[in-house]
């Protein structure tokens, strides 16, 4: 190869306004058009590629915080939800 | 013998066990929806304490209300709203409402710093990587489960405003759509989003502190 020509051509969306578009990007909130721009630019930047699995990392440790506080409902609490719930709707 | 469970996740099915009485369905309901209304309250009112009956006067709504409910919403939607009606008279009422246009002085909102860039003049890559992340992937999986992983997340969702804190909760830790937590919230779609940006910026920040620690 003799060629001088970088690797790649700088891709269109620069890194920093793809950084700004990742939860509107997984919220399939993008327009059709911006949509194909920002998985041109993930095809073409690894740097970017692994802020997105960082982001999804993300909010896979975010969601295990649901498993991890079901246990939180104090059970006098509950208990005493529940004999509300009994006395002013009696099983009809 | 116990008979086929009901599917509680049918609204019609869980209002009418609700109508007649059933145990089993307010108990499924609490356990469903009551760590995550605590969640909520909590961004209104000034204690745990308070937000424990903002949420038990919330029950008690759902308790006597559940006649009068009419099916236009979902149910989950029904009561997330007697939640924030009590939570927000509450808050007011103890001079400590959050209004959701306080966005605060928070200008990172990707959570990059940019001088993680090229500046905008670079003759080849403007606006491109300088100082690029590192591959978390790295990391062996079970660190994103470990417990140490989960406190930082708690503690970086326990350190956002109030407004971000309750859009990354119902979404990231409850999985609600976007269109549910703008409806719950009043939010338009636009701010739910800015908020759950800003909100998984910081939690991604801390856990990049974590996961790559040759960075600062």
């Amino acid at each position: 190869m003799t060629t001088a020509q970088p690797p790649d051509l700088p891709p269109d969306l620069p890194c920093i306004q793809f950084v700004e578009l990742v939860t509107e990007y997984l919220d399939d909130a993008l327009t059709p058009d911006q949509r194909a721009r920002v998985d041109a630019h993930l095809e073409a930047c690894p740097y970017c590629a692994d802020v997105l699995a960082q982001w999804q990392m993300t909010i896979e440790a975010t969601g295990r915080l649901r498993e991890d506080e079901v246990d939180l409902i104090d059970p006098t609490v509950r208990q005493s939800l529940m004999t509300a719930f009994r006395e002013a709707r009696p099983v009809s | 013998m116990p008979g086929v469970a009901a599917d509680f996740t049918d609204d019609d099915v869980l209002v009418a066990a609700l109508r007649t009485g059933d145990e089993d369905a307010f108990g499924w309901l609490v356990d469903r929806y009551h760590p995550a209304l605590r969640r909520l309250a909590l961004g209104y009112v000034a204690t745990p304490s308070v937000a424990d009956e903002v949420v038990q006067d919330t029950w008690l709504a759902v308790i006597t209300g559940i006649d009068r409910f009419e099916g236009r919403s979902s149910l989950k939607t029904w009561i997330y709203r007697i939640l924030m009606n009590k939570a927000r008279t509450r808050g007011v009422r103890e001079h400590r409402s959050v209004p959701f246009s306080s966005f605060e002085d928070d200008t990172i909102t990707s959570g990059f710093s940019p001088d993680r860039f090229r500046p905008a003049d670079d003759p080849g890559w403007p606006g491109h990587w300088s100082s690029p992340p590192r591959p978390w992937q790295e990391q062996p999986h079970e660190r994103l489960q470990a417990t140490e992983t989960l406190d930082a997340v708690r503690d970086a969702i326990a350190q956002l405003p109030p407004n971000q804190r309750q859009v990354i909760s119902l979404r990231d830790i409850d999985g609600w759509s976007s269109e549910e937590v703008c409806n719950v919230l009043s939010l338009s779609q636009t701010n739910q989003r800015v908020l759950l940006h800003r909100a998984r910026a910081k939690v991604r920040r801390s856990l990049e502190s974590l996961l790559d620690p040759s960075r600062p």
